[in-house]
């Protein structure tokens, strides 16, 4: 099962496709999230996940505004979105059938 | 690309990071630092900081768990490298382990000194009152912590600042009776605020009504167990209450237990088996000294208010010197040349912390410990580095080929000293467990009680833990600087000539022998001294003679029914009796005059047969004689010592002044200067009287037939004096004995670290003997066929060492002299040391030296020398 960070962190990935490397995951993130993320918190789920085969790697050019220094890119694997589809499917089955949490103001909750 | 993020955090990050990810991850950082950086160049910086702050420690654990890859690669090498040469590799380790195992030891012992009476709450509050004297020219002639009775109120009433004191006896032996029956227990009397000022914890009943100052007492929950056989925690408690006796000189007092304490600590100063109340002690021993402010009695602890320090009391303290011994003063004026105005003695007030180092010990004990045990570690790394430089030899070519791989020096440098940390941390392990068994017995040869536990406080851990780094940096620094320097294409063509022994390895070896040279020499010089104490000619007779506390027993009757035994017991021969002990504790001095001239003189006073029954020499006149009962009155014997002090020509008949009775005793005998007093003094002028019988605490008897039967005629002649006070008694000889106890034992652990410093530094010889030996083998074989004889090529390689080992051993010389010299003048009686104990140290170790190294040649001097030359 996934973690609710690297669920977050695929779904960066494919979101943005092509260019999607450490500092574009951070970045977009944050604008999403509204959390601050930590460069480390965002790279050890990228080389976890790229080890256990839900991300693939390889590196891109260097670029004048990274210093000259290389990027590493990383794209969604097919069992990447296997994971990620399952991971929906039990938020989904979890979010089924919830009772009315507090009867009183229910009909702001639920809508 | 106009920002530049914060160097310092980058450079934190980028060392935090694995090589192969430090670009990419950097290169992001750097990115989104541009990005907000065109925003805010400020703001930009602190997330960057604040980046760095939060994934540092992630990344190296990354990094960390990367590089264990050839952590474990090193770790095998060092395993097998180690097997390789299991019998010098163990050596090593073994003698590491002894080294730190030694260590560990001290460490406890120098903490348990440094400790001392630290444990009491608010100890810094607390300070023990002395009087210090001082000489005409000023300097301070010591002092003395015995302080009048009157003086704790005195100063809580004419010295702000004070808050609290409380008063303690010295500790003694009193007789406690129980139902009858009669035990003797180590204890003190004491105010009440004893308790409430130290922190001594109560087991059972309450600080506050413990003690009531006149008809409780308080006992140690070992003497309750001796005493009533009560150990749980319930029986204490029904202790609270109960009745007990305890004796005063002839009459039995009768108290309640007030409370049950906790027995001190080791590293207390005031030991106690029981406290009762000092009033009742004082009105019992010494009515007179309760008011008077002549008396010196008691310590004296003071407890200063919150935020009052002592040091700012001095000058109240010398002034209420000078106003109640204002006589005294006076006194001191007229006796010696002190100068106008300059008061000659003071009160001082001295930290409770420090009492123990200055009654007590004496730091010089920790340095020299410290030093021993730094030196038996550095003895184990040389060996160690000696092990090391030995396996070079097949190291190097293990370097070229990991320089050739593509090996960096720092990893290499890395590579080494890891296993000499590794090892060093082994034989560490080995060290606690090592210290750990021999505690109970290191405790045994210090007198101490202290416990070896890692968890209990953090001093002993970080101490273990720079021993390690400080082990593991020194033995690994050789292979790791030099080792790692090696070019591969010299390494690998063979071309690197790498000697057993060269010039550094014999500059360690000669360290190693110096350092134990030094202390074989401060061993031996030790034991002779002592050896000197223990048998040297007192100038009294010793042999099987027994002295008896008399524990405020009727001196005359005591006296009686020892000679009436010894009428008809074969096993008691003679019976005097004396005031002060003789041969092992100063004696009370006080003024005697001569034709104007005052001086201090030992007084010992006597029974008519006291000076027969000794075997104390007369050179001029006579002894006091048992049949002139007129001896007792005016007649006195002095030393040869009294009479060469006062100048007396003629001394038969001479009457001096004894103050402060005026009375004018006539000398009728002179004796030699024996030793009245310990080995430490000097011998003094001295005079003996025969004396009232109230004055006499020892009854001397010398006793014949075998140690059993002696001892039995003394218990049952004793049990016919009094049945109610057991008999304290011990040989002479045994008794003198102890007061050199503290010496005895610092030779005894003197003795036991040379004998490791020697072991250590021969097991080293051997592995560099052996290591030459192998270099040379081929030598070795060409000699022999050629027709050298085993013991030319003994002696070749013999020559070979002899330097270096008698270099260290005669540099050992001056240190050992240093260190016997400081040590000898603790003692007025020194043994004299010619060169003879210089040459037994160095005999000793050139020869166990020249042994290990025969022992290891003699094999490839056997050796075919077919096999050594074709073994290429």
């Amino acid at each position: 099962m996934l973690s609710r960070s690297d669920e977050l962190i695929l779904l960066a990935v494919w979101k943005l496709q092509d260019e999607a490397y450490g500092a574009s995951v951070l970045e977009y993130l944050q604008r999403r999230t509204h959390h601050n993320w930590s460069i480390a918190g965002v790279y050890a789920p990228l080389k976890r996940l790229n080890r256990s085969g839900l991300l693939r790697s390889h590196t891109g050019a260097p670029t004048s505004e990274r210093g000259g220094r290389r990027k590493r890119m990383y794209t969604l694997t097919g069992k990447g979105v296997a994971a990620l589809q399952a991971s929906r499917r039990e938020y989904d089955a979890m979010w089924q059938g919830l009772p009315l949490p507090f009867p009183e103001w229910s009909k702001e909750v639920v809508r | 690309m106009s920002h530049k993020p914060p160097s310092i955090a980058r450079w934190i990050l980028s060392r935090c990071l694995h090589p192969a990810e430090r670009d990419e991850v950097l290169g992001d950082l750097e990115e989104l630092f541009q990005e907000r950086a065109a925003a805010s160049p400020t703001s930009a910086r602190w997330w960057y900081r604040w980046q760095v702050t939060f994934s540092a420690p992630l990344f190296l654990i990354h990094s960390c768990a990367h590089s264990s890859v050839m952590i474990k690669n090193y770790l095998t090498v060092a395993i097998r490298s180690l097997s390789r040469q299991k019998v010098q590799g163990g050596i090593n380790l073994a003698g590491l382990a002894v080294g730190i195992g030694l260590c560990i030891l001290i460490m406890l012992f120098v903490r348990d000194e440094m400790t001392f009476d630290r444990f009491h709450e608010g100890h810094e509050q607390i300070v023990q009152i002395q009087d210090e004297r001082f000489n005409p020219d000023g300097s301070s002639q010591g002092a003395n912590s015995n302080m009048p009775f009157p003086l704790g109120p005195t100063f809580m009433e004419e010295i702000p600042g004070f808050q609290a004191f409380t008063r303690t006896s010295w500790e003694d032996g009193h007789y406690f009776r129980i139902d009858g029956e009669t035990i003797q227990e180590q204890g003190r009397f004491v105010d009440p605020s004893f308790l409430t000022m130290f922190s001594f914890p109560l087991v059972a009943g309450s600080v506050e009504t413990a003690l009531d100052g006149r008809t409780r007492t308080v006992l140690s929950v070992s003497a309750a167990e001796r005493l009533f056989g009560a150990r749980t925690s319930v029986e204490l408690n029904e202790l609270l209450g109960r009745a007990v006796e305890i004796r005063f000189n002839d009459t039995w007092l009768p108290f309640e237990i007030g409370g049950i304490v906790a027995d001190p600590p080791g590293n207390s100063t005031l030991q106690f088996d029981f406290l009762g109340p000092i009033d009742v002690w004082m009105e019992q021993n010494f009515p007179d000294g309760m008011t008077e402010f002549g008396w010196s009695l008691v310590s004296t602890y003071m407890q200063t208010a919150p935020g009052v320090d002592s040091d700012g009391m001095q000058e109240a303290l010398t002034a209420i010197y000078a106003k109640y011994n204002g006589d005294y003063l006076e006194r001191l004026h007229e006796d010696r040349d002190y100068p106008d105005g300059f008061q000659p003695a003071r009160y001082i007030a001295l930290p409770l912390a420090e009492v123990y180092m200055d009654r007590y010990s004496d730091p010089r004990y920790s340095w020299i410990l410290s030093a021993i045990a730094l030196g038996i570690l550095l003895i184990g790394c040389i060996n160690f580095m000696t092990l090391a430089i030995g396996r070079s030899l097949s190291r190097s070519r293990e370097v070229g080929i990991r320089k050739t791989i593509g090996a960096l020096r720092s990893q290499l440098v890395g590579q080494f000293w890891g296993e000499a940390f590794f090892m060093t941390i082994l034989s560490t392990l080995f060290g606690i467990g090592l210290a750990w068994l021999a505690l109970p017995w290191f405790n045994d040869l210090t007198d101490k009680q202290m416990e070896f536990s890692l968890a209990s406080d953090w001093l002993l851990p970080l101490a273990l833990f720079g021993v390690v780094i400080l082990t593991g940096l020194v033995s690994g620094s050789y292979p790791a600087v030099v080792l790692s320097s090696f070019k591969p294409v010299d390494v690998l063509k063979s071309r690197l000539k790498i000697s057993g022994s060269n010039l550094f390895t014999r500059g360690l070896v000669t360290l190693q022998f110096a350092l134990s040279v030094s202390l074989i020499i401060a061993t031996l010089i030790m034991q002779r001294q002592l050896d000197h104490l223990l048998t040297s000619d007192r100038g009294f007779n010793t042999e099987r003679l027994v002295i008896v506390d008399l524990n405020g027993v009727d001196a005359e009757l005591a006296r009686d029914r020892f000679r009436l035994a010894a009428t008809s017991d074969s096993r008691i021969q003679s019976v005097s009796l004396s005031s002060s002990s003789l041969g092992y504790r100063g004696s009370n001095g006080f003024a005697f005059g001569f034709e104007g001239d005052r001086v201090n003189v030992d007084l010992l006073r006597v029974d008519h047969n006291f000076m027969q029954d000794m075997g104390i020499a007369v050179t001029q006149g006579r002894a006091f004689d048992p049949d002139r009962p007129a001896d007792s009155t005016g007649t006195i014997v002095v030393n040869q010592a009294l009479v060469e002090r006062f100048g007396i020509e003629d001394p038969i008949g001479t009457p001096m002044t004894a103050f402060p009775g005026e009375d004018k005793p006539v000398i009728i005998g002179v004796t030699p200067d024996f030793t009245y007093q310990s080995m430490y003094q000097s011998v003094g002028p001295l005079m003996m009287t025969v004396s009232a019988m109230r004055d006499y605490r020892h009854l001397y008897v010398r006793v014949g037939g075998t140690d059993t039967d002696a001892v039995e005629a003394l218990h049952e002649t004793w049990a016919s004096v009094t049945p109610d006070v057991p008999l304290s008694f011990d040989f002479m000889d045994e008794r003198m004995a102890r007061v050199y106890q503290t010496d005895l034992r610092w030779g005894r652990i003197i003795n036991l670290a040379s004998g490791f410093a020697i072991f250590l530094a021969l097991l080293g010889l051997l592995g560099l003997t052996s290591l030459t030996v192998r270099s040379r083998t081929r030598e070795i074989g060409i000699r022999k066929v050629m027709g050298a004889s085993v013991g030319r090529i003994l002696q070749l390689i013999v020559s070979d060492f002899a330097p270096i080992v008698i270099l260290g051993a005669l540099m050992a010389i001056p240190a050992g002299y240093w260190f016997s010299d400081q040590w000898l003048a603790n003692f007025a009686f020194r043994t004299s040391i010619g060169p003879g104990v210089y040459l037994l140290g160095l005999g000793m170790v050139l020869g166990a030296a020249l042994v290990t190294i025969c022992l290891q040649s003699l094999r490839s001097a056997l050796a075919d020398p077919v096999r050594s030359i074709r073994s290429d």
